[in-house]
């Protein structure tokens, strides 16, 4: 990315060079500076887009995800209280967006087959490239797991987040996390063949 | 130990998570910068005047405030609607106390409205009237009995309505449920309203749903397809627990979506009926067949236009996604700004007709019946006044459709006949 093509963004008390904190950035977005949620895009737009794009399996409804996300930060933008950071809480409204999205999807008959005919669908139509390295038999095993294993082995996996943050996210403790990962891990192994999975294995705190 | 297979599981979901850069597949597929895309909408809202606390940035708890009173007004209005229906109830009249208070509601409505209907007598018909007794000052006995007659009429409904929802309340077992329908009775209420006035003004229908109007629908439940209570899920977004959320807030949620969709399905007829079937006329949904018309030696192609409503548009889609395979997938955010843009587009192109019919009719003034015949204008007066009444019918039906196009949500669906060798393997 051209840091250049950034926007300078000006604030009264921004003295250093440092750059501006998520909470900072949100705040001068709330005062008319439009520059400072292009920012905030700028860091997280393309850790949500692949984020939203694991959890749905399907390119155009994470875009879709994606962007009503960002309507969603920026009509709540004053309610923002501060008691979870603002990438927590940026991170839980997508998953919102993807929940809300996937229940819909799953009022089919057969959410394994619809998610897997529509990845094929999206790479036929060139949504999605047909170079990713996205194993479509784990796109499907993961599509099978349950809403809130799928989740936290999306969020746990997922690069712009640590597993304390994917926690926070969820609203749930660290123990959980590290008990669902792991029983999504073995359903995982399961569904593609083999068996036995290490305990704690992929636990990074 | 290295685990080589959980090695590979763990790097495939790490793939399948992978920061989406600028560069590659965002820019070639043109969804770069989505928030821009979202504060252009958000933007549009403010400017619609749609959306809401951000739209004054000088007067931030303004929003807030309106919700209150408008909250307060609503609870205003459900005790005197209480006190009203209390008061009839204690002190019956001839006029109005069939099916008061009773559980056969929906099969009982007031006389006034049985003659209204039986009559053909638009409502909207009778407020113009009742509005024209106003305006001229009439002071005479036949004005109060018309006026002391729309009274009655709007009593019975108010009271009907509220006969429905005791009688929805009374047949929920659960009682959580029953918490939850509590809580949402302000809004079905308004809803139920809303669209009350909206028949009324519908002009020509509403003479014919006259008995319609004034029989709630006892069968209606009030569940997760409702507009209002299917946005709750969005209150923690609002910095607020789900419990202390303003549900009401979320129930106008004005952003739109059209999509396209063309799925494959094994019997086009059974696919095209249950489409038909979608849309729910509570919410002001409908939908329109578009007829293939450019070329019609091609493949059997259904097409259809279902208008949904944003909060059930989701679901709507996932319906049809069940109904077979799904060949192609598009969709776009709209705002209500183009999309009003788009809808006077579409009511221009579909009064010209019913336009020109009018036209033959100024037309055929002034001329002889040889004359009307020879330039295929309608002949006599009989013929004339049929052409003018079909016209104003048109038109005034497109413009009802316009009306409802801004508010809801666009999916064209195509369906398609599966081939043989697929419905074999199904």
């Amino acid at each position: 990315m051209n840091d250049q093509a950034r926007p300078h963004l000006e604030t009264p008390d921004s003295g250093d060079d440092g750059p501006l904190s998520d909470e900072r950035l949100l705040a001068l977005f709330v005062s008319g500076e439009d520059e400072a949620l292009g920012e905030l895009a700028r860091r997280y737009e393309g850790l949500l887009l692949g984020l939203c794009t694991g959890m749905l399996g399907d390119r155009a409804l994470a875009m879709e995800a994606v962007q009503e996300t960002w309507l969603r930060v920026i009509r709540h933008s004053r309610t923002y209280d501060g008691r979870a950071s603002v990438k927590t809480w940026v991170y839980q409204i997508a998953m919102n967006r993807c929940r809300d999205l996937g229940r819909a999807r799953s009022s089919s008959k057969n959410r394994e087959r619809v998610h897997h005919d529509r990845l094929e669908d999206a790479r036929r139509a060139h949504v999605i490239p047909t170079a990713s390295s996205i194993d479509p038999k784990l796109e499907a095993a993961v599509g099978a797991l349950e809403e809130h294993q799928r989740e936290t082995v999306i969020l746990c996996y997922h690069r712009g987040l640590t597993h304390r943050q994917a926690a926070e996210v969820l609203g749930v403790p660290m123990g959980t996390i590290k008990s669902r990962l792991n029983k999504a891990l073995e359903k995982l192994r399961e569904s593609l063949g083999t068996t036995g999975v290490a305990p704690g294995r992929g636990i990074e705190a | 130990m290295s685990d080589p297979k959980l090695d590979q599981i763990e790097q495939g979901l790490r793939a399948m998570t992978e920061p989406r850069t600028e560069s590659g597949p965002r820019q070639a597929d043109g969804s770069t910068e989505l928030w821009k895309r979202a504060l252009e909408i958000s933007r549009a809202e403010e400017r619609a005047g749609l959306v809401h606390p951000g739209a004054d940035r000088a007067e931030r708890p303004r929003g807030r405030r309106m919700l209150i009173a408008l909250n307060a007004v609503g609870v205003a209005a459900m005790v005197l609607l209480a006190a009203g229906v209390w008061t009839i109830m204690q002190k019956p009249t001839p006029g109005n106390n069939a099916g008061i208070g009773t559980e056969s509601s929906a099969e009982s409505f007031s006389p006034a409205a049985s003659e209204l209907a039986d009559s053909g007598l638009s409502l909207f018909e009778s407020q113009r009237q009742a509005d024209q007794s106003s305006e001229s000052a009439f002071a005479g006995q036949a004005f109060e009995d018309q006026t002391l007659a729309m009274a009655d009429e709007r009593d019975d409904f108010a009271i009907e309505e509220m006969g429905a929802a005791l009688s929805r309340s009374a047949k929920m077992t659960d009682g959580a449920e029953a918490e939850k329908l509590a809580d949402l009775e302000p809004a079905a209420d308004s809803l139920a309203r809303s669209r009350a006035s909206r028949e009324i003004a519908a002009g020509p229908e509403a003479g014919a749903d006259g008995a319609r109007l004034f029989k709630p629908d006892a069968t209606a439940e009030v569940d997760n397809s409702h507009p209002g209570i299917g946005q709750m899920a969005s209150a923690p977004e609002a910095g607020l627990a789900l419990e202390d959320a303003d549900a009401s807030v979320m129930a106008f949620d004005p952003y739109l979506v059209n999509a396209d969709i063309v799925i494959e399905v094994s019997d086009v007829t059974a696919a095209f009926n249950a489409l038909s079937e979608l849309p729910r006329a509570e919410f002001d949904e409908f939908s329109m067949v578009v007829p293939d018309e450019a070329n019609k030696d091609a493949e059997p192609i259904d097409e259809l236009v279902l208008n949904m409503a944003p909060a059930r548009f989701n679901q709507a889609l996932g319906e049809i996604r069940g109904m077979g395979r799904v060949i192609e997938e598009r969709r776009e955010i709209d705002t209500p700004a183009r999309r009003a843009g788009a809808a006077i587009d579409w009511a221009l192109v579909n009064t010209a007709p019913s336009a020109a019919a009018l036209q033959t009719v100024i037309d055929a003034q002034g001329l002889t019946a040889h004359e009307r015949a020879h330039r295929h204008l309608p002949v006599d007066e009989a013929e004339q006044l049929e052409a003018v009444r079909d016209a104003f019918n048109q038109i005034v039906q497109q413009l009802e459709v316009t009306r409802r196009s801004m508010n809801l949500s666009r999916i064209n669906v195509s369906i398609r006949q599966a081939p043989e060798s697929d419905i074999i393997e199904e």
